[in-house]
């Protein structure tokens, strides 16, 4: 059972929030503003807040920079604002991800899941050498199975094998054709464009949101890369 | 109308297949061949005239020149041989013998008679058959030959060639004009189909120089002259030794290759010729132009290089130079014209300085501002009047211009940030109106009505979402916002990677993506995010607006220096509508605007591609939709 703490300036989108993580076993705060939040967070034990960047008195990023005083709590942005330069603000002053509005309640959950597991269980095991981490995708070369945030998801074993390659060399771009060469062990004459395929299949099964992946990112007209981390 | 289309097709067909290579090589060869036939039958009929051979063809051969050339040969090879064989101490039989069948009726048509000083016949072979008698005498030692040809020419010597030759030329007297009469016109006709085509080429249609009219002209008319010239020497040559030996056949084989030749390089002389007119490179495209054209262009570029001043000071010095030399000429020792001289000049050139100095001044505020630094400003505190107003004009264009820009950047920024609060504002309550229908929805109603209202509800705040996410980036794009990091990319990855990110919704909606092959080499110089929003929205309008089951086209040309890239597909939806209205905002190819989609997605794209330096261009022909993008290559 973990505490969850929702700070947003709209009654409504709180309340919302609250319905959906309780029916997920969560225990909710609501705060109303960013001075509200940080009391709350001095006077329980929270796991994880959802904050809203744009909010009257304290306003979110103020508040970050407060609880991140006190606490290393996961904290997820609610942010109308999808500015580039707005998410990188918001990382680089702590925040772990973040959620555009408007947002889908899936998506939601399916953030708070992944972050919660990072916090609670960062580092508590240790691993088997043939298990490659990156965030939370595990992939186990022996077992030859992958999971996201602790659950399995099922791979092709061509899809294995390009997922294991990145995952191998986080950080490295690799272009179709090398991709193709390395998994098919072949040449690829006008072959490459099933690499994108399967890429694109692969992260329909790994990331939260397709469209804006976290880990397995589309380096446009070079290749793909694994993020070190995300 | 339909034949109307049809008979155009065959008309461009006909065209195309009129200015193919081969049609050309084909029309010179058969030119040649008319122009030779033409030339022979001409010379034939002079022949024939010359020599009477229509009126009298029995005689005309045997009055030749040439009948008698052979004759005195044959005449003094029998004298000759008469004296090896009659007047020699030992004579031989076997030779004689053969001396004797050498001159035999079988052997030759040429018969002769030998007397001596005193008239006496020391050896003959004429008999009475014997034909005509072409007179001949050889002095030597007071002995004459007489020759004779027999009449009916059979044996096979010099004579027999010739002779059928002219029996040829009399037998084929009649067709001769009517045969130069057609070749002369079938010459001309290929000569205006060739001056016709010069410089025209199959699938082109403007005018295309080959590659014989892509050398200089003067070369080319030296080297096909120089060419010519040799061939005509060549061929008197030869020819020469070849009639003095009689071997007509050669001659008439050289004679004709050589005239073949001849013409075949003179015709391509004057279609190139017609080629440059045509082109209007006669003069441009010769050595001569193109090394003085040069040497103007060098020392043009040495006196631009020069700064102002030393170009002024240069030549005000030459000047001087030539007047200082002329006037101590004309002073004849006298220097007082010459001090005053000195110093008129010395005033002239401290003024012509300084108002170089302040041309220098003007001229780099001007490059300044043409180069977009509206706040330079032009000091013109020490200048002459007129220079003074100039650069205070141009101060003015630059402070009028910088005022507009900031106007128009201002209310840009402005007419963008309203739109993004706007945006940011309307998102608040969406979330909520999102998130509690999902909420609804997840209650267990069993009312179908209700059901079907839901289901509405959220069909239109997902559209509502979508549209204020287009109407941002929209803004964003237009108002300048967004600076492109421009990189060199590779064509054939990204388009793989943009079609492999949209594989799954391509195929729910049935449309098979189709690309060219193409070389992995091409790179484009853009943005790798930006392209892959201006790919994102062409995809997207694939899948929304295309009819299912069909076929979406993406072909990529290369161009000299960018890179054409064309998405065709064929359209769910009647296009009624034109290409320049489809890009503007908010216009859809389903005029009831029923579907999803915001109308934004192409004037986006379209944005997106211009601040990377591209372009994208629509055409629109009945339902088939075509969207290209042109790219810089890298």
């Amino acid at each position: 059972m973990y505490n969850i703490l929702i700070c947003d300036d709209d009654y409504d989108i709180v309340s919302a929030l609250k319905i959906y993580l309780s029916s997920d076993d969560y225990k909710t705060f609501a705060a109303y503003n960013g001075k509200r939040a940080i009391e709350i967070i001095k006077e329980n034990k929270i796991h994880l807040v959802l904050l809203d960047i744009m909010m009257p008195e304290v306003d979110g990023i103020t508040a970050m920079v407060e609880i991140r005083k006190i606490s290393n709590v996961p904290i997820i942005l609610l942010t109308a604002k999808s500015e580039d330069n707005d998410k990188v603000l918001g990382l680089n002053l702590g925040a772990d991800d973040y959620i555009t509005k408007p947002f889908n309640p899936v998506e939601v959950l399916a953030r708070v899941k992944s972050q919660l597991r990072r916090y609670m269980q960062l580092g508590a095991e240790t691993r088997p050498k043939s298990v490659i981490q990156i965030g939370d995708i595990e992939l186990d070369d022996d077992a030859k199975t992958v999971s996201v945030s602790g659950e399995l998801i099922s791979l092709t074993p061509i899809e294995f094998d390009i997922l294991k390659l990145l995952m191998k060399n986080p950080g490295k771009v690799y272009s179709t054709k090398q991709i193709y060469s390395e998994v098919w062990q072949d040449e690829p004459y006008g072959a490459e464009n099933t690499v994108a395929v399967h890429i694109r299949h692969i992260r329909e099964k790994i990331e939260i949101n397709p469209a804006e992946p976290r880990y397995f990112k589309v380096v446009w007209g070079q290749g793909y890369k694994m993020e070190r981390q995300a | 109308m339909g034949t109307g289309i049809q008979d155009g097709k065959a008309g461009i067909a006909m065209k195309n297949m009129s200015n193919s290579l081969l049609t050309k090589v084909l029309a010179y060869l058969l030119m040649t061949i008319t122009a030779l036939t033409f030339t022979v039958t001409v010379l034939s009929f002079v022949i024939i005239k010359t020599y009477d051979i229509d009126r009298n063809p029995d005689m005309a051969f045997f009055k030749s020149n040439l009948c008698s050339d052979i004759t005195t040969d044959y005449a003094m090879e029998a004298y000759n041989g008469y004296f090896m064989q009659y007047m020699s101490s030992f004579p031989d039989q076997q030779s004689m013998e053969d001396y004797k069948q050498y001159y035999s009726k079988e052997n030759t048509n040429f018969f002769f008679e030998i007397k001596d000083e005193s008239g006496k016949t020391v050896l003959s072979s004429y008999t009475d058959e014997y034909g005509y008698k072409i007179p001949f005498a050889v002095g030597k030692d007071g002995f004459t030959v007489t020759a004779y040809v027999r009449k009916d020419i059979e044996a096979s010597d010099d004579y027999l060639f010739p002779y059928s030759l002219y029996d040829f030329a009399y037998k084929t007297r009649n067709v001769l004009i009517p045969l130069a009469s057609v070749s002369m016109v079938i010459t001309i006709l290929i000569f205006i189909y060739l001056m016709y085509s010069a410089a025209r080429k199959k699938d082109h249609e403007k005018f295309e120089p080959s590659f014989i009219d892509k050398i200089p002209f003067d070369i080319l008319f030296l080297l096909i002259g120089g060419m010519i010239v040799i061939a005509v020497l060549g061929v008197q040559q030869i020819g020469m030794a070849l009639y003095e030996e009689y071997m007509f056949e050669g001659l008439i084989m050289l004679l004709s290759f050589g005239f073949a030749f001849i013409f075949l390089s003179f015709m391509v002389l004057t279609v190139s010729f017609a080629a440059r007119i045509k082109l209007k490179t006669l003069f441009r495209n010769t050595l001569f132009y193109i090394v003085i054209a040069g040497i103007f262009k060098f020392i043009w570029k040495m006196l631009s290089k020069i700064p102002l001043l030393w170009k002024l000071l240069l030549v005000i010095g030459f000047v001087s130079f030539i007047e200082l030399i002329l006037m101590l000429f004309m002073a004849r020792g006298s220097f007082t014209p010459v001090f005053f001289w000195f110093l008129i000049r010395i005033a002239i050139i401290i003024l012509s300085c300084f108002a170089a100095l302040n041309m220098i001044k003007i001229k780099k505020g001007g490059e300044a501002i043409s180069l977009g630094d509206l706040n330079y400003r032009i000091d013109n505190r020490y200048m002459l009047n007129d220079f003074k107003k100039h650069a205070e004009n141009l101060n003015n264009i630059s402070k009028g211009m910088s005022n507009a820009i900031n106007e128009k950047m201002k209310s840009e920024h402005f007419k963008s940030e309203l739109i993004t609060n706007v945006s940011h504002d309307i998102r608040t309550p969406l979330t909520s109106i999102i998130n509690y229908v999902d909420l609804l929805d997840r209650q267990n109603i069993d009312d179908v009505t209700s059901k079907e209202y839901i289901d509405i509800l959220k069909k239109q705040s997902a559209r509502l979402k979508k549209l204020t996410e287009d109407l941002i980036e929209a803004s964003k794009a237009t108002s300048g916002v967004i600076t492109a990091k421009m990189e060199k990319l590779n064509l054939k990855e990204i388009l793989n990677q943009a079609i492999g990110e949209y594989s799954t919704k391509l195929t729910e909606n049935s449309i098979e993506p189709v690309m060219n092959d193409f070389s992995g080499d091409i790179h484009i110089l853009a943005d790798g995010r930006l392209i892959w929003r201006v790919m994102d929205n062409m995809l997207e309008n694939i899948c929304k607006y295309s009819q299912p089951g069909t076929r979406a086209y993406i072909t990529v040309e290369q161009q000299s220096s960018r890179v054409r890239i064309c998405f065709k597909n064929v359209s769910k939806y009647k296009l009624n509508i034109s290409a320049d209205e489809l890009m503007e905002r908010f216009v859809r190819g389903d005029s009831s605007r029923t579907g999803e989609g915001s109308g934004l997605g192409l004037s986006i794209a379209k944005s997106l591609t211009e601040i990377m330096k591209g372009a994208m261009l629509l055409e629109i022909e009945g339902d088939l939709f075509k969207a290209c993008l042109v790219f810089d290559k890298a």
